[in-house]
């Protein structure tokens, strides 16, 4: 990173006023009112607060301030009538000490974040002891405050001239985490009551237990990953046997996301939903590739065999409880809103027509071996026309203004990434049915 | 549809709640209190947490360890009286034989060594108490449900925590005992969704595996059984969790590059070796995620000229012990196996497949059981048959 040398003066005098001010207080604290903080309390905090900024992690770790803030809230808790400034400006000062900064001998950056926990956990220390009337929710809200105001007024300036970000960025990443003060304020100052109460072998017996379901739910987050990235495998595996089928997926899946991002669906209903729509094609695996781009009609026998793959289809996402619902979705056409088709299950997810609404109108707006692809409008005309007894009227009309909110075109004219045949595709009707018609059909 | 089920633990928790009133208010006060945390106690056990590992475990086992080490030994058993009244008729007998059998224990482990030496009534005296009758009480809850301790060590901690503040809670101020409950409630939201998670991963890998399979370019349910096998084996030659995981799920997926293959009857000559290593790899790979299952696939495939690592040797020789034990004409694959592997880390873990002695019928059997579901794919692709109802294969313990 480079900083020029007048930022770094502004940083190294920022961190000496900010030291000046937490020596200065804390040498004013301890010959004003020298009453110490209980040793052992003192001792347990320090040390728990050294503890979390290293290794265990208790919380999510995109709020880095909240553990130091947290474990100040429960020391001053703790503390209670004894020594709880004093305490809190030492547990303050232990929240700025990282290995990290240490190793790496940034011990400007060191000095002004001691500096500034320490100012910050002293302000709250204070109001907390001015508002020992209150009731708890506004006396934590307002120490919380206290912290928050000290903390962000501190480190805003020092992030800005150091790195030269702006000042309205910073804060921006930052407002975020706000919200969260007052649930960790109210958690910290819950956990120093019971230290109060019932003693430090009691707080210590309720973060082993924390500390243990924190890492079962980083394991959690892990295999979620892995899940996601999983699913991609399918469509790799589907790219390396077919490409129309490969694109033609990725469309569904966006066309998908564009109906429930319409329909307001939320992050992890949207996440779903993708991975059902990229395994929807999932039994064209099981057809051979000559059949699947097969130019013109399929015989009896190749259409029978073409056909097992919806059948395999609903088998593979059978598999898998949270697929088990988009089953009707995956045989494509043969999922009918008015419940005419294969399946029949009346108990079926929006999803489901979700993703055969986006099959059938990626059906229509792509080249097929055995037809070319027809204009947008065409496609919304068909959908429309069958809207309420193929397709869901609902999943319809989300699609057709998502698409055209965008200005996006489709089909004939505009396809962006259309599969090359060898043989030139016939333009043909609207069927949507999404793999050839059998020899002697209409 | 019996009394039981349709009015759910609510009749003798009524019953017994009523009777700890009735007590209160005769002056039996401290026996009123203790058919009242009993009654918890029971109801507590029927809430339960889903472990990641598979199974499940009641947690109120944490409030019936504190009660234990409150009371006094014969009031414990009638506190266990209680909760067997509660608790019985919701759950299996076995589940009710542990906790009594496990409640017992604690109760004989603490008279025992309270008549030995004076405990006193501090905070680390309860915690030391805690360890006491919560050992006696998990160990039995260990050998009764052979559960092996590596996997089930953080809930015990969990459940001997919680019991340890539960009592030292309680002796301050009865009022102050339910904040045992918030690391429990904690751990329950954490390894219920680790649980789901762990299945959801396994029903999709279980799901990709059949995708060369469906195709007709490897043989139906292959992966899945490989997996079992290879379960087993590395359990047996100390594997990790994570570890175990990983081979699992490399086993699933060890033939997913024969997918760029088409069908098997258009396939001529052998199987370029190289070329099918390096779709796979890259196949996994791509999503940038599975670098360790695609690195470990990778190495599975390949001739026998060279000796794998030992993730590597478990999924080829349980692929290979799959390939016989399919064949049919082999009585006894396992034996087959040596004669294949002479040499290196495959027979080392031929050998250890051998040494599972009397588990390999039983693993045969699961994972014939657990490819079993898939069966009902190639019948419906067949047929054309509509949907089916498939078992749930539980490999993922």
């Amino acid at each position: 990173m480079k900083r020029s040398t007048g930022a770094k003066t502004s940083g190294r005098m920022l961190a000496s006023a900010y030291s000046a001010a937490a020596a200065v207080l804390l040498v004013g604290s301890l010959t004003l009112r020298p009453d110490l903080p209980e040793p052992v309390t003192l001792a347990f905090f320090v040390a728990l607060i050294l503890w979390a900024k290293h290794g265990a992690v208790l919380l999510p770790s995109n709020i880095d301030v909240s553990p130091s803030f947290m474990v100040v809230m429960a020391s001053i808790a703790a503390f209670g009538d004894r020594g709880p400034v004093l305490g809190a400006a030492l547990v303050g000062l232990c929240c700025g000490l990282t290995l990290a900064t240490i190793r790496e001998r940034r011990f400007a950056a060191l000095v002004a974040n001691c500096s500034q926990y320490l100012l910050s956990a002293v302000a709250a220390a204070e109001t907390y002891r001015l508002g020992v009337g209150l009731p708890t929710l506004p006396r934590v809200l307002l120490t919380g405050l206290a912290f928050g105001v000290v903390n962000v007024g501190l480190v805003l300036p020092f992030t800005v001239i150091l790195n030269g970000a702006e000042t309205r960025r910073v804060w921006a990443d930052m407002r975020p985490a706000l919200p969260n003060y007052l649930a960790f304020g109210l958690l910290g100052t819950f956990v120093g009551q019971l230290y109060a109460t019932l003693g430090p072998l009691a707080v210590l017996l309720l973060l082993v237990p924390v500390v243990i379901a924190r890492e079962a739910f980083g394991s959690y987050l892990q295999l979620s990953e892995a899940h996601e990235a999983t699913i991609d495998v399918f469509l790799r595996a589907i790219e390396a046997k077919d490409d129309y089928t490969a694109r033609h997926t990725r469309r569904v899946c966006r066309y998908s996301l564009y109906m429930g991002e319409e329909l307001g669906f939320s992050h992890q209903r949207l996440e779903h939903l993708r991975q059902a729509a990229l395994m929807h094609d999932i039994g064209k695996l099981a057809v051979p590739k000559h059949l699947l781009n097969k130019p013109g009609k399929l015989t009896d026998d190749e259409f029978e065999r073409v056909q097992r793959h919806a059948h395999v289809c609903i088998d593979i996402l059978g598999l898998v409880d949270f697929l088990k619902p988009m089953t009707a979705a995956a045989s494509g056409h043969h999922a009918r809103y008015d419940g005419g088709g294969y399946g029949g299950t009346d108990e079926r997810p929006i999803e489901a027509y979700i993703v055969a609404v986006a099959d059938a109108f990626d059906a229509m707006t792509s080249t097929r071996a055995y037809r070319r692809a027809l204009p947008m409008d065409v496609a919304f005309e068909e959908l429309q026309a069958k809207s309420g007894s193929q397709f869901h009227p609902e999943c319809v009309a989300a699609l057709v203004a998502a698409i055209n909110r965008r200005g996006e075109r489709h089909g004939l004219g505009h396809e962006v990434d259309a599969v090359h045949f060898d043989v030139q595709p016939p333009v043909a009707g609207v069927g949507s049915a999404g793999l050839g018609d059998r020899v002697g059909a209409a | 549809m019996t009394t039981t089920k349709r009015f759910g633990p609510w009749v003798p928790t009524g019953v017994a709640a009523l009777g700890a009133v009735g007590l209160a208010a005769s002056g039996e006060r401290r026996l009123g209190a203790l058919v009242a945390v009993a009654l918890l106690g029971g109801v507590g056990l029927l809430v339960e947490v889903e472990l990641p590992w598979g199974g499940r475990a009641p947690l109120g086992v944490a409030g019936v360890i504190a009660t234990i080490v409150l009371v006094t030994p014969l009031e414990a058993v009638g506190v266990l009286a209680v909760v067997a009244l509660v608790f019985g008729p919701h759950r299996p007998l076995a589940d009710l034989s542990v906790v009594l059998a496990g409640g017992a224990a604690g109760v004989a482990a603490l008279s025992l060594v309270a008549s030995v030496v004076v405990v006193g009534a501090s905070d680390s005296a309860i915690v030391g108490e805690v360890a006491l009758v919560g050992g006696a009480y998990l160990g039995v809850d260990l050998l009764l449900r052979d559960r092996s301790l590596r996997l089930v060590a953080g809930l015990y901690v969990t459940l001997l925590s919680a019991a340890a503040l539960l009592a030292i809670a309680y002796t301050r101020s009865p009022a102050l005992a339910p904040v045992a409950a918030v690391p429990l409630l904690v751990t329950r939201y954490s390894f219920g969704r680790l649980a789901l998670a762990r299945r959801t991963y396994a029903q999709t890998t279980q799901a990709l595996s059949l995708l060369p399979e469906v195709a007709g370019l490897s043989p139906l349910g292959h992966g899945e059984r490989t997996a079992v096998y290879a379960n087993a084996l590395g359990e047996r030659l100390g594997l990790d969790l994570a570890e175990l995981e990983r081979v699992a799920t490399a086993a699933r997926l060890h033939h997913i590059g024969h997918i760029s293959l088409d069908d098997v009857d258009e396939r001529s000559g052998p199987l370029d070796v190289a070329e099918l290593r390096r779709i796979s790899g890259e196949l996994l790979r791509g999503t940038g995620f599975l670098h360790d299952v695609a690195d470990l696939v990778e190495r599975s495939i390949g001739g026998h000229d060279e000796d794998p690592a030992l993730d590597a040797a478990i999924i080829r020789v349980c692929s290979t012990l799959d390939d016989l034990a399919e064949s049919g004409t082999e009585r006894d694959p396992f034996t087959a196996l040596l004669r294949l592997h002479r040499t290196g880390t495959e027979r080392t873990a031929a050998i250890a497949l051998l040494a599972l002695h009397d588990r390999r019928p039983e693993i045969l059997e699961e994972a014939r059981r657990s490819s079993s579901a898939f069966a009902l794919v190639a019948g419906a692709s067949g047929s054309g048959a509509g949907h089916h109802a498939h078992d749930e294969s539980d490999d993922c313990r």
